[in-house]
């Protein structure tokens, strides 16, 4: 109950803090959804990092290093990779194009009808990821409290909803910073303490224990050559291609002050991302190597192990972290089909000239009922995380459309056609007999979605005459003259302030 | 093991983000679009 108290007050606090802070001045545009493009490095660092760093990350890795051993720690280097990639190519893309969202930059590229669809097949992938996230949030909550799974879902929602909605990104920012500190120290109290807790006082004899059973491999992040093909790679592939153009992951990075900020900012996000996964899967094999908590299982032997070793104290501090971490992704899961909606949809379609405050009304009607359905889906438990390889799959066809759109060629034709074959094949190989018809049931979705998107991509743009790489267009050129006479709001606050 | 563990990864983590703050110093000011 103290984590709870402590994650409401911080919460309501710093929403309430930001808001009434942001009442005294002017709006500016994307003042709720982008932050006024005024993120700062820790901002970014943190908010980039924990936007992809969720569920899977926690009780995933849990289970994935029952089978894989420290191997599982490769899902979340793969996030050490999309990080570099997006503060090096997309996440600097969207800050330079001035865009407020992903499918923005489709109709600058292809036209109006391609945003629309891009932007509904997007908010549908986040949402789906937010159902993931929702159901975390409801697994922890009972841990922590006892309640049901339903109510722990409805509670946790509740307070991931408040996450957001009070003052926007700004909330998730400072937020997402602060808690940093929480995240870190449960984890390396509590890996500590289980040290503590094990016969010598070190993790020694888990090593044993693998050795003893003739799996050294175990213990090695490099596992072995297949394990490295199989899930390490096929973790690099899907996150980086389906998260690097992802709505939930960019949006920090068009809120940032500049480009220099998200350049800056890899240095912090890439570790903060990437060590959580060492924890986790320490916590992972040591649950494996006790026999009283092997019995349990993978999926609850971690958690179990964590409730009955450590001191109450510190158990709770563990699970404030781990709440910490599924609250931060459920944030921007939930604000960023919300900014798709009032942005691509609302202000696009049926109100151009609608004003920051009716933009600010439409996002937070949207994360209400975005956030509701999710905890609504969530407790009826539906088995989502099978549907994942699938969801994210949708986004690899997505990726190349814009690389090669801002970097190659454009045809609207051959994009189209791109996404279109993409998605059908996506879908084929999930809900027909395709793949066993083919003998290739092993074969993930993002490998198949990935070799249709790159053949149909490289193929028709070379065939077909198109338009100039939109980097390479005076409309670039033109938009770029008209974003630098827009006076930033980081300019002018520090103008008012000098 | 844990530190294993620990010093493997951040080994990889340290590899990639140098490699990107490397590429990320190289292009400063070029690159698509700059």
């Amino acid at each position: 109950m103290a984590v709870l108290l402590y994650l409401l007050v911080l919460v309501v606090g710093v929403g309430t803090w930001l808001a009434r802070r942001a009442r005294g001045r002017a709006a500016v545009q994307g003042e709720f959804a982008l932050a006024g493009r005024s993120l700062s490095t820790l901002e970014v660092a943190a908010t980039l990092a924990f936007s992809v760093l969720g569920t899977a990350h926690i009780l995933g890795v849990f289970e994935l290093s029952w089978t894989l051993g420290a191997a599982a720690v490769w899902f979340s280097l793969a996030h050490v990779v999309l990080l570099v990639v997006v503060c090096l190519s997309t996440g600097l893309w969207v800050r330079r194009l001035g865009v407020s969202t992903v499918p923005e930059i489709l109709e600058l590229l292809y036209g109006e009808k391609m945003r629309v669809v891009v932007s509904c097949v997007m908010a549908g992938v986040v949402t789906g990821l937010l159902t993931v996230e929702t159901q975390g949030l409801g697994i922890l909550m009972a841990t922590m409290t006892g309640w049901s799974l339903h109510q722990g879902a409805v509670a946790g929602g509740l307070i991931g909803i408040l996450y957001v909605i009070v003052a926007g990104m700004k909330e998730v920012g400072y937020l997402n910073v602060i808690n940093a500190t929480v995240k870190y120290g449960g984890l390396i109290l509590a890996t500590l303490f289980l040290a503590a807790s094990l016969p010598g006082g070190n993790f020694e004899s888990v090593r044993s224990f693998y050795l003893h059973r003739g799996e050294p491999q175990m213990l090695s992040i490099y596992g072995t050559p297949q394990i490295l093909l199989s899930f390490a790679l096929a973790s690099i592939i899907a996150v980086l291609f389906s998260q690097g153009i992802s709505q939930n992951l960019l949006q920090p990075a068009m809120g940032a002050r500049d480009e220099a900020t998200i350049r800056r900012a890899l240095w912090i996000a890439a570790p903060l991302n990437g060590m959580f996964g060492v924890f986790a899967v320490v916590i992972g094999l040591t649950a494996r190597s006790l026999p009283q908590f092997q019995a349990l299982g993978p999926k609850v032997a971690a958690t179990s192990m964590l409730v009955a070793l450590l001191p109450p104290w510190l158990a709770a501090l563990l699970l404030a972290s781990f709440l910490t971490a599924v609250l931060s992704t459920f944030a921007m899961a939930c604000l960023a089909p919300a900014t798709l909606f009032s942005v691509d949809i609302f202000q696009r379609l049926y109100r151009p000239d609608a004003t920051e405050a009716e933009v600010k009304r439409a996002t937070r009607v949207a994360i209400l009922a975005v956030g509701g359905s999710a905890i609504g889906v969530a407790s009826a438990l539906p088995p989502i995380l099978a549907a994942v390889n699938w969801l994210f799959s949708w986004l690899v066809p997505v990726f190349w459309v814009v690389v090669f759109g801002l970097c190659w060629k454009r045809s609207a034709g051959v994009a189209a056609l791109t996404l279109g074959s993409a998605w059908v094949v996506n879908s084929a190989w999930s809900f027909t007999s395709l793949p066993a018809l083919l003998g290739v049931s092993a074969l993930p979705n993002v490998y198949v979605t990935l070799a249709v998107t790159l053949a149909v991509s490289v193929v028709g743009n070379a065939c077909s005459t198109g338009s100039e790489a939109y980097f390479s267009s005076g409309a670039y050129r033109t938009r770029r003259a008209s974003i630098s006479l827009r006076l930033p709001e980081t300019v002018r606050m520090t103008a008012k302030s000098g | 093991m844990f530190w294993h563990i620990f010093i493997q990864s951040s080994l990889f983590i340290a590899a990639g983000t140098l490699l990107g703050g490397l590429i990320n110093w190289l292009t400063r000011g070029r690159g698509p679009g700059a």
